[in-house]
This record gives structure tokens, sequence and C-alpha cells, in this order.
């Protein structure tokens, strides 16, 4: 026969009032599993957000300290918690605000409409550019800046987004598509001390960069004369090394 | 030990934070799927900005299978999915089939952060959280349609007219209270939060220490209008940046501590809403996120200060078990 038992004390404050709070346990058996899914839960989430440094430590000394079986099976287990954790969606880094951008940034996304003399360069009517209502620039469109953000180190992710406008855009004035190109606008934030003596935020410079190009499949021969490749991305290492600034904007209008 | 253990996680308390918290979490995920309407199938359709099926682009590289879209590819559209998630944000705003709401929520939320994972912010990730404990949380018990459908149904009054007469009535009423520990789940991993997120801040930029670290929010478009307030970093030398800068630490930092006691809680967790709400006024492009650590923070709140919120301020009865249980008279023997 289950007993009741007081509850109450230093974790409740309802219970902390009145010593009338009386229920009954549960069984062993509940509150076994209970415990084991609270200890799974609460580990998983140390693990997953122990600092990589650690694990690349372990997993040295790991490897030099047991055998290779030891170490695969060690190996698997932090594997197994890290699948677990990313199936439950308990795999988040939790890392808010913590790097500080120095530089203000933007895309000038254009497509590339026509051949040789017939060239045209269109500012593309996409979020962050041309063609948005005010409910879209101030309600629905509240994901694109963290789009834009994570394709900045992501080629591939920017080479999906720019087949998916050439499907979007495939012709302009009649003029068929050949490229997505990406161009990369910055703004240095000037440091704390400049800003305060000078009064002012931002550097006067706003630069412009070409920054990405994907070619239309079906153009795709084209890409020699003007770099990129049909369905890849240039590196950022080979985009930013070396490349004059297109132009100086005094101020970008999204 | 085993005595301290067991009362931590298998006590019985009020519902009533655990409510609230989805009350505030229903409404930012009704606010989510509302907004995220017109631009649906744009991120999350297959030939959305992934192009997914593209034959030169490898779409293992952004497709996850652990997906509800994925599942049913071809099956379901996409723009169903939409629906759902907006009608189970509003079942579970208001309690109703708050179970199966949550659970639902739990899978689509899940599939959106696995279908594109290139627009996840913190919102998604911090109801993901939310919603997965919620599965087993009692949050869905008061202030909830199921609640009132209860109480009309005259299951609650039949109940408490037998109390007083009748112990296993008594009794029944008592079990109604549910465990704690789903709660104490979520309470532990929304603290964890700030416990490691404050290191990663200092590890990541230094100017959290010197304090210069708002200066760049401020100035930066990232988030906000640019250059909005200037003076928040230029006047004073200073100074006003580095107290919010050293503020906003304090705050975070302290949170998971003054938490734990009973007499520090009530600033703690004021302290959190009032950052959270000020962010969420002034810098727009992390509104959800930090509304949904709002949702987060209302887990910790008293479920005095809660009864007697609705009961003085709204002139609202609650009808519930706990606020039953208080009034009910020790048992004997117990």
């Amino acid at each position: 026969m289950r007993q009741p038992i007081p509850l109450g004390g230093e974790t409740s404050d309802i219970a902390a009032k009145s010593d009338q709070f009386v229920a009954h346990d549960p069984s062993p058996w509940v509150r076994t599993i209970i415990g084991v899914f609270v200890v799974v839960n609460l580990t998983t989430i140390a693990i997953v957000n122990l600092p990589d440094a650690l694990f690349e430590c372990a997993s040295t000394t790991i490897s030099r300290g047991f055998s290779p079986q030891t170490a695969y099976q060690m190996e698997f287990g932090r594997w197994t918690v890290r699948r677990y954790a990313h199936l439950v969606g308990l795999d988040n880094r939790w890392q808010m605000f913590g790097r500080q951008s120095r530089f203000n940034w933007w895309y000038v996304i254009r497509g590339e409409y026509g051949h040789n003399e017939a060239t045209r360069l269109v500012l593309l009517p996409i979020p962050h550019q041309t063609g948005r209502d005010f409910w879209q620039r101030n309600l629905f469109d509240f994901k694109e800046r963290k789009f834009l953000l994570n394709l900045y180190n992501n080629p591939f992710g920017r080479a999906c987004y720019s087949h998916y406008l050439t499907e979007l855009y495939p012709t302009y004035d009649e003029q068929p598509l050949v490229r997505i190109r990406w161009d990369l606008g910055y703004q240095m934030i000037l440091p704390p001390d400049q800003a305060v003596a000078t009064g002012r935020l931002l550097d006067a410079r706003c630069e412009v960069r070409p920054f990405d190009s994907y070619y239309v499949p079906e153009h795709s021969a084209a890409k020699a004369s003007g770099g990129g490749s049909a369905g890849s991305a240039i590196p950022v290492s080979q985009r930013m090394a070396g490349v004059d600034s297109l132009s100086v904007l005094p101020e970008w209008t999204p | 030990m085993i005595k301290a253990w067991n009362r931590f996680w298998f006590s019985r308390e009020s519902p009533l934070p655990a409510a609230i918290c989805r009350i505030g979490l229903g409404l930012l995920l009704v606010a989510l799927f509302a907004a995220l309407g017109p631009n649906w199938h744009r991120y999350y359709a297959r030939e959305g900005v992934l192009s997914i099926g593209t034959p030169h682009l490898d779409d293992s590289r952004v497709v996850d299978a652990w997906c509800l879209f994925v599942w049913t590819e071809g099956l379901v559209s996409i723009r169903a999915y939409w629906w759902v998630g907006l009608l189970s944000s509003i079942c579970l705003t208001v309690g109703l089939l708050t179970r199966t709401a949550t659970v639902t929520l739990f899978a689509l939320i899940t599939s959106i952060v696995h279908r594109n994972a290139y627009t996840v912010n913190g919102e998604e990730l911090v109801s993901r959280m939310l919603l997965f404990y919620g599965c087993f949380s009692p949050w869905g018990q008061v202030l909830s349609v199921n609640a009132l459908l209860r109480r009309w149904r005259g299951q609650v009054r039949s109940r408490r007219s037998q109390l007083g007469r009748d112990d296993a009535s008594r009794s029944a009423v008592r079990e109604r209270l549910p465990m704690v520990w789903a709660t104490r789940m979520m309470q532990i991993n929304f603290a964890l939060i700030y416990v490691i997120s404050v290191p990663h801040k200092f590890v990541d930029d230094i100017d959290w220490l010197t304090g210069d670290a708002l200066h760049w929010t401020i100035a930066s478009d990232m988030w906000w209008t640019r250059g909005f307030m200037p003076e928040l970093t230029l006047a004073a030398g200073g100074l006003i940046r580095k107290s919010m800068t050293w503020g906003t630490i304090a705050v975070e930092a302290l949170f998971p501590i003054l938490v734990c006691f009973a007499r520090s809680r009530r600033v703690a967790v004021a302290s959190i809403v009032a950052l959270h709400l000020g962010i969420a006024a002034f810098i727009p492009g992390v509104t959800l996120f930090t509304l949904s650590m709002v949702a987060g923070a209302c887990l910790f709140l008293p479920a005095d200060v809660i009864e007697h919120c609705l009961t003085r301020i709204l002139a609202y009865d609650i009808h519930d078990s706990a606020a039953e249980l208080r009034r009910v008279p020790t048992v004997p023997g117990a």
C-alpha cells in the first residue's frame, strides 16, 4: 500500500507555507523511470554544452591512455548522446549574443540578364532589397536577417538560395538570366573610444565588393568570363583576396 | 539524500506557473506562425530557398531526415503544416487538448529547425526545449478551456461538495495536484541557458568584460535600426553603455543563483523579465526570442503571486485543484 507523504520544504513556495499538502507517493517504478529520464537529459545538456577544446583534450587523452576498442566505445558513447540530443531537441549550444559584430554588412543580390553588350544587372525584388511592402519589411521578413547571416559563411547555402532565385526570376525584359551575382557591402563600426571622441558610431566609408556568383546551369559556359561556377560558389577566401572595391556607396538604403 | 531527491522531483505543486508559461509560449507561437505565414513556403518547401532536389546541389548537406516534412513528402502539403501549427498554438494558448497540441507543436518546431537550419533563431530553440518538457508537464491542468469544461460538467463541483465528508474524495482531489518533475526540468534547463551563455560571452568577446559590448550592438544594424539612440554609447564618456553591459551580465549571471532561494526569487524573476522586455522593446530583430525567455521565466513565478494577480487584479476566481487544496484541512495522521 502506498503511503501518503507530506510535501513542502525549500523547493516549493506553496508547500513551504503549509504542511497540509499531502499526496500519494508515486510507485518506485515510476520514480525510477522518471529519475533515469531526468539524469539522462541533464547529462545530455551538460555534454552538448561542454567546450570543444575540452572534448579535443579528452579525445587525445583517451586515444593515448586506452586501447583503440575502448577509445572507440567512448567515442561512440559521445556520438550516442549527441544523437539523442539531436532527436529530442536538446542539442542547443546556448550562446546568447556572445560575439558582437564589428561592422555592418549587407548583400546586393542582382540578376545578370542577357549576354555580351545586352547584359543588364537587375536588383532582385527580394527581402532587404526592393519590392517589399510595409508589412513585409516590418513583420513578415523577420527571419530574413538571420537567414542571410547564416549564408555569410556558407557557400553551399548561397548556391541553394541562388538556384531558388534563378527559378523565381528566369527572365527580365525577355532576356534570360545568366547568373546571380552577390556583392557584399560593409561599413566598419568605430571602436568605443574613437566613437566617443568623434561623436560618430560608423566609419564614413561604405564599401561594396564582389562576394559570390552562381551561374544558371544552362549558361554555365559564360562562367569563364565572369568567375564562379554552375551550382557552386566562390570560397570566401578567394572572393575577398585582392579584389578591388567596385564602388563606394555613401549610404545603403535597403 | 533519497528523501531530498524525492522531495525535489516528486513533490506535488500548483501547476499555475507552468500554465502561465504555457499561455505565454502559446501566444508567442501564434505570433511566430502568423508572421511566418507569407514566407512559409519559401523557407520550408522543397522548391523554396533550399532548392531541395536540384540535381547538382547535394541534398544531404541541408536535408535532415528527422523531419515531418521529409516523411510526408508528396502526401501532405507544406501549407497544411502551417495551419496545423497555427491551430495547435491557439489550442496551447487556451488550453484545449493541451497535451496533443504540445506534442504536435514539438514535432512541428523540431521539423522546422531540421528542415531549414539557416533560418533558425533563438525562439524556435527555446520553444522546442519548453515544448519537449511540456509533453510531460501538467501545464494544461489549470487556466485552460479543458479546466473550464471540467467545471461546467460539474465534476469539480461534485467533488468539492464531498470535501470534508469523504476522505477518499479528498484524497482524489489532492492527487490532482501534479508532480513537479517536468516543471523542474523546464526550470533547470531554462536556468542553464544563463549558466552556459554567460561564460561564453566572456570567452567570445572581451568587451563583455570591459563594458563595451553594447557599443557594437547599438551601432549595429543587425537586429535594430542602425544608430538608433547613439547617445546610449556616446554620452557620459560611455558610462551609460558600460552600466548597461555590466548590468546585463549581472542580471543574467545572478538569475540562476537568486532564483533558487524563495526570498530572492521574485527579484530575480522581475529583473530577468524586465531585461528581456527591454530587449524586446528596443531590438526588434530578436523580439520573439527574448519574449520566449520571458515565457520561460514565468516558470519561476511563485504560485501565490499568480493567484493574487488573477483573483485581485483580474477578479478571476481560480477553482483549480491547488486553490481547492489550500482550503482543505490537514488530513489527520498525515
